[in-house]
């Protein structure tokens, strides 16, 4: 695939979609404008008391937040209660010509309607997709509708020319109480003008069954956790503004920190009839010798759970419990832990993976008007890391520069490089860069980066940086005691 | 001002320097989340709270460094997850159906040749489709942002090895889209 022409293609799908005078900034403002006040008020003592008030009104709600009787509904999520939580009276299968639609559940809650939906009997074809890529909405009374939050993706294989099966969920805004039947709407099926289209998919709400969803209690999170200290300087950081903001209880939008920094973190135990959940995460607060890797995947960084005895507990990964968004440096996990083991629980990480850099910066005149393809040999020798390199070559190449270095073979693959020339970003094109391994004694590296105005020229500040990824040991415990009954 | 210089009022809590950085990035950050999520309003939340993210967590931020690798990497991560956690694979599998997509990619061979027209560019969009929310990640990563394999394996935490890994699968996954459509 020539690269050039997938990214013309991609370019031109994004830019026929995506409009240029899209502006986020009202709504981002909108959002993050409270933080301004309350940095304006905390440099008004004279405000103080409001400040003060404000705190304890939160000191108020998170009390609050303890002990609150919610719900969870395996492969749902938790789900909130306040108001009544109702749920399709019946699945619903709709035939028509061939193809079978079947909405298999519905599920909705003060914060959001879960639907899980299936399409049988498509045809895998080699001609491509065997479905539509129409989006289905919840259709209300007088006409209004719900668009998808997320959701409706989803892919599929098997034999050509075989029926196969397609499932999936999707999220949509809650269902306004009162609004008992929807219709679950479906431009089309099949490839567009190939089936039958509009599909209208009548679906009933009843209040869900008394035991339909999981009595859960959030409880304390007390918990004492442990964590190797590290010789590295943490990275500084200028000033630390405590600032309350609306985030969803259950997911702190900064990650509070363990009391000894970097570590495990309980955020959350959620109390179900025969288990507890316990929700946290592996927070960076940057006094690691590197960044922590953060991972979309519950089944990365598993750490080992024991009892009281020291012999090792099962657990289920609950990866319906999540932030929707990973943040970088963070790692959430969710674990469901059966209620019969004996405390206190203490839950181990043996290792994590972080990526560690250095930077070298080092000065390089290209004159005033360099030419492509001339060339300047500077055999400097620079460390970096843990590695030592010489940089042997710049040369002017079209819209850019390349330079060249080397290493011995002690340095590892999975090490990579980025280069940057000191007060130029703002008009960088792309970097890329290359390793040849085939000498038996040596690496070399080839490091260019190209600018969409003419490049830098003069006396230049080259900075190379070096990133590795390494795992680095711990062992960072946390150590939970269910409460007594 | 300039980008070093809006980090800098934003860590003093000045929203200037957020408005700098929402201006300066937002286009190219919806754009890369569109392709992943195929959604735009989607895409625009996704990369509202990113920002909002940002915005929290900008104190740990060294202001000398670029900052769209950083908000791009999160935008990516996001948009990936956003993705997995509602879409329940049948079988998206190269394992199940390996020999057939092995024969398609064999007569695949001058795909390259053919993305040139309208037809074409919703042919591959559509098998981006396709592809598993990571597989597009790759794609949109190398095509799309033009990031090196190494960058791609800086951003991501992983090896090189894994990222050409991927990003091979992803590719050749989409050579046997295109070729399906292309015998049709």
């Amino acid at each position: 695939m020539k690269e050039k022409r997938m990214k013309d293609v991609l370019q031109s799908i994004a830019q026929r979609d995506v409009p240029e005078n899209m502006d986020l900034w009202p709504q981002i403002a909108g959002r993050v404008e409270s933080r301004n006040f309350l940095q304006t008020v905390r440099a008004r003592p004279a405000l103080a008391l409001v400040l003060v008030l404000l705190a304890l009104a939160l000191l108020s709600s998170v009390a609050y937040a303890i002990g609150k009787v919610t719900g969870y509904i395996p492969g749902v999520g938790i789900v909130d209660q306040s108001v009544p939580v109702r749920v399709l009276a019946q699945p619903v299968v709709i035939k028509r010509e061939g193809v079978t639609v079947t909405v298999a559940q519905l599920v909705t809650n003060a914060e959001y309607t879960f639907v899980a939906y299936a399409f049988d009997a498509l045809i895998l074809s080699r001609n491509g997709s065997p479905m539509c890529s129409a989006t289905p909405v919840l259709q209300l009374p007088y006409g209004s509708k719900l668009g998808l939050l997320s959701g409706g993706g989803g892919g599929w294989g098997g034999e050509v020319g075989v029926p196969i099966r397609f499932e999936t969920t999707a999220y949509y805004p809650p269902i306004p109480a009162g609004v008992d039947h929807v219709t679950f709407a479906l431009d089309c099926v099949l490839p567009e003008g190939t089936g039958p289209e509009n599909w209208q998919i009548p679906l009933t709400l009843i209040p869900a069954p008394a035991d339909f969803v999981t009595p859960a209690v959030e409880i304390g999170a007390t918990f004492v956790a442990s964590s190797p200290k590290f010789v590295t300087a943490p990275t500084p950081t200028i000033e630390t503004v405590l600032t309350p903001f609306e985030v969803d209880p259950a997911f702190p939008d900064t990650p509070t920190p363990v009391p000894s920094g970097s570590g495990l973190y309980l955020e959350q135990v959620i109390e179900l009839p025969d288990s507890y959940i316990l929700v946290g995460n592996f927070a960076d607060t940057g006094d690691l010798p590197g960044a922590v890797l953060s991972t979309g995947s519950a089944y990365d960084y598993l750490p080992r759970i024991e009892d009281m005895t020291g012999n090792p507990v099962a657990f289920n990964v609950r990866d319906d419990i999540k932030p929707i968004v990973n943040w970088a440096n963070t790692y959430y996990w969710a674990y469901e832990i059966e209620k019969s083991v004996q405390g206190p629980l203490k839950i181990t990480l043996d290792e994590i993976d972080i990526s560690t850099s250095d930077t070298v910066r080092f000065d390089f005149d290209a004159g005033p008007t360099p030419q492509v393809g001339q060339e300047w040999q500077l055999n400097l020798p620079i460390h970096l890391g843990r590695y030592d390199y010489v940089i042997d070559s710049a040369e002017m190449i079209q819209d850019g520069y390349l330079f060249k270095f080397h290493s011995g073979t002690e340095v590892p693959e999975g090490t990579s490089f980025i280069l940057d020339i000191v007060g130029s970003s703002q008009e960088r094109g792309s970097m890329a860069g290359s390793e040849d391994r085939r000498p038996k004694d040596i690496v070399k590296y080839s490091q260019n980066i190209t600018y969409l105005v003419p490049p830098p020229t003069g006396q230049l500040v080259v900075e190379l940086t070096l990133y590795e990824t390494i795992p680095l040991q711990g062992p960072w415990t946390l150590t939970w005691t269910p409460p007594v009954k | 001002m300039n980008e070093k210089q809006a980090i800098q009022r934003l860590k003093k809590g000045d929203i200037s320097g957020l408005e700098f950085l929402v201006k300066d990035h937002q286009l190219k950050a919806v754009r890369t989340a569109y392709l992943i999520t195929r959604d735009v309003g989607l895409a625009e939340d996704i990369v509202q709270d990113t920002f909002v993210r940002a915005f929290h967590s900008i104190h740990g931020f060294d202001e000398n460094r670029s900052f769209e690798p950083w908000f791009l990497r999160s935008v990516l991560n996001a948009s990936v997850k956003v993705v997995q956690m509602s879409s329940r694979l049948i079988e998206v599998g190269s394992e199940s159906d390996g020999s057939h997509f092995a024969e398609l990619i064999s007569r695949a061979e001058s795909v390259e040749e053919q993305i040139e027209s309208l037809e074409i560019q919703k042919q591959i969009w559509e098998a981006m489709h396709k592809l598993s929310p990571r597989q597009r990640a790759v794609i949109v990563q190398r095509y799309f942002l033009e990031m090196s394999e190494k960058e791609m394996a800086t951003e991501s935490g992983a090896a090189v090895g894994t990222i050409k890994w991927l990003l091979n699968a992803a590719r050749e996954r989409l050579r046997a889209l295109l070729a399906e459509r292309s015998e049709g």
